[in-house]
């Protein structure tokens, strides 16, 4: 990942809400077709981080770098702004899928998937439509095309926010805890499609609590602890032999009734 | 003392107050739709992500919110002419009034109904990269125009009652033909009592329709 210039490039990033300094500077660079995991305890910053790559959280110090080319001007106060336009180039190329999957309640399924490309990318309906059909068949919801979100359970309606951030064909795909939200028996599904993804070679960054899976879908697991990445390495240094203490206690928390 | 209640001059006047009653329905409807759009553009300047427009429009709602509406009425009939030159009839002047002034209404209706919508549907709309005003008009309104329909409702019901104060501007709604008919035939006590029967016809009939509307699309948003 060090020989070509990263996907994605972090650096120095600080965010602060009011007096509340969240991230206190973090640096990461991100090869493509990395998977990445980020770890945590509630309040890390783990959300807050992933939300300002995007800018649905905009960064109060710092830089992001999108294939070399940094997003945003810094100000004299160090804050970064974007213009509208560059946030929604920005945003068409790293994709997002939230906790509580948002999808639109006014628009059936297939019109969720469609949504972005027609809008956004000023994309004719039918090349949308084909191409949204094709998405929902690979989160295996083909069949669902015509309902409406309500009428589908949670793990039926997070493959579908899934197949929403497809549909937009973006470069990388940010996973904002998942499964957090669903029923322990939902949170397969979903894990399935994402792990089949991760055999297609995206870049992905996923916060979650599901340790199990990050081992297996992450190529590079960050621990963030207090704002910073307390630890970084592949699955197995991370989550089998830690070196940090605070990593460790986070584990132990986590392992306490396996049997 | 007793008084006799005697309709026959209101039978015989009928027509007067049906064409007062028109009158009343035109500056209603006319205002009311005029006022929806300067609610909606209102609303959105209100909300807009730029201070220039948002300072605008939030001084435009709140002064024409905490000040009386004859008065409005007054400036657009009397006190344009002074201070402009242009002069307005009776019937431009009260619908500018109160399209104006329901404007202002609309709007904290249009705004409570768009902010009463999820962050994460914002958030989802802007996490494909939409513009804010994508964003409105395919995330926000459509959802949000559902919840906007009662109080909508409770406002124009208001409105149309506020024609009355038009009379003041001798134009000839319902309150104005019936003041003139009082003065003809002295019978004040009926002619005003059937005003607030054809009213209350008029806005009760209009509140059961809308009931129904509002059945069939709670109706429709549970599909």
């Amino acid at each position: 990942m060090a020989d070509a210039t990263p996907v994605l490039a972090v650096e120095g990033l600080r965010k602060s809400f009011g007096p509340n300094e969240v991230l206190k500077g973090i640096d990461l660079k991100v090869g493509a077709g990395e998977r990445i995991a980020i770890l945590g305890s509630s309040g890390s910053g783990k959300s807050t981080f992933l939300r300002c790559i995007n800018f649905m959280e905009t960064p109060s110090a710092g830089r992001i770098e999108l294939d070399g080319a940094p997003i945003g001007t810094q100000g004299r106060d160090g804050v970064l702004t974007a213009k509208s336009g560059e946030l929604r180039r920005l945003r068409t190329r790293v994709g997002m899928i939230f906790q509580q999957f948002n999808l639109f309640p006014h628009m059936t399924v297939l019109e969720n998937v469609m949504e972005g490309p027609v809008t956004v990318k000023g994309m004719k309906r039918e090349e949308a439509r084909a191409k949204a059909q094709d998405y929902l068949k690979r989160v295996g919801l083909a069949e669902k095309a015509d309902q409406y979100p309500q009428r589908l359970s949670g793990g039926q309606q997070q493959r579908v926010a899934i197949a929403r951030a497809l549909a937009m064909e973006p470069e990388i795909l940010l996973f904002d805890e998942p499964t957090s939200s669903l029923d322990p028996e939902l949170v397969g599904e979903v894990l399935d499609v994402i792990l089949g993804l991760s055999q297609e070679g995206r870049t992905m960054l996923l916060v979650t609590h599901e340790l199990g899976f990050a081992y297996h879908f992450a190529t590079r697991v960050l621990f963030l602890h207090e704002g910073r990445i307390h630890e970084q390495g592949t699955p197995d240094e991370v989550l089998k032999n830690p070196r940090e203490e605070r990593t460790q206690a986070f584990l132990r928390r986590f392992s306490a009734f396996h049997f | 003392m007793q008084y006799v209640w005697d309709f026959r001059p209101v039978w015989l006047n009928f027509g007067v107050l049906l064409e007062g009653l028109v009158n009343t329905l035109k500056l209603s409807g006319f205002s009311i739709g005029l006022g929806l759009v300067i609610g909606l553009v209102l609303a959105m300047g209100r909300l807009a992500p730029t201070r220039f427009l948002s300072i605008p429009a939030t001084a435009i709602i709140e002064f024409y919110r905490n000040t009386p509406p004859l008065v409005h009425f007054f400036w657009y009939f009397y006190g344009l002419p002074i201070l402009t030159g242009i002069s307005l009839t009776p019937f431009a002047a009260a619908a500018a009034a109160l399209s104006v002034q329901s404007g202002a209404f609309f709007a904290e209706v249009f705004r409570g109904g768009i902010v009463s919508v999820e962050r994460g549907q914002w958030e989802a709309g802007r996490a494909i990269g939409m513009g804010h005003a994508q964003l409105m008009r395919r995330i926000i309104l459509p959802q949000a125009f559902r919840r906007m329909i009662p109080p909508l409702m409770e406002r124009s019901f208001e409105l149309v009652k506020t024609t009355s104060l038009a009379a003041t501007l001798t134009y000839g709604e319902l309150v104005y033909q019936a003041m003139v008919l009082a003065t003809q035939t002295y019978r004040p006590m009926e002619i005003y009592s059937t005003v607030a029967a054809l009213f209350f016809t008029v806005l009760f009939l209009a509140s059961l329709g809308m009931r129904a509307v509002e059945h069939r699309l709670a109706r429709r948003a549970a599909r």
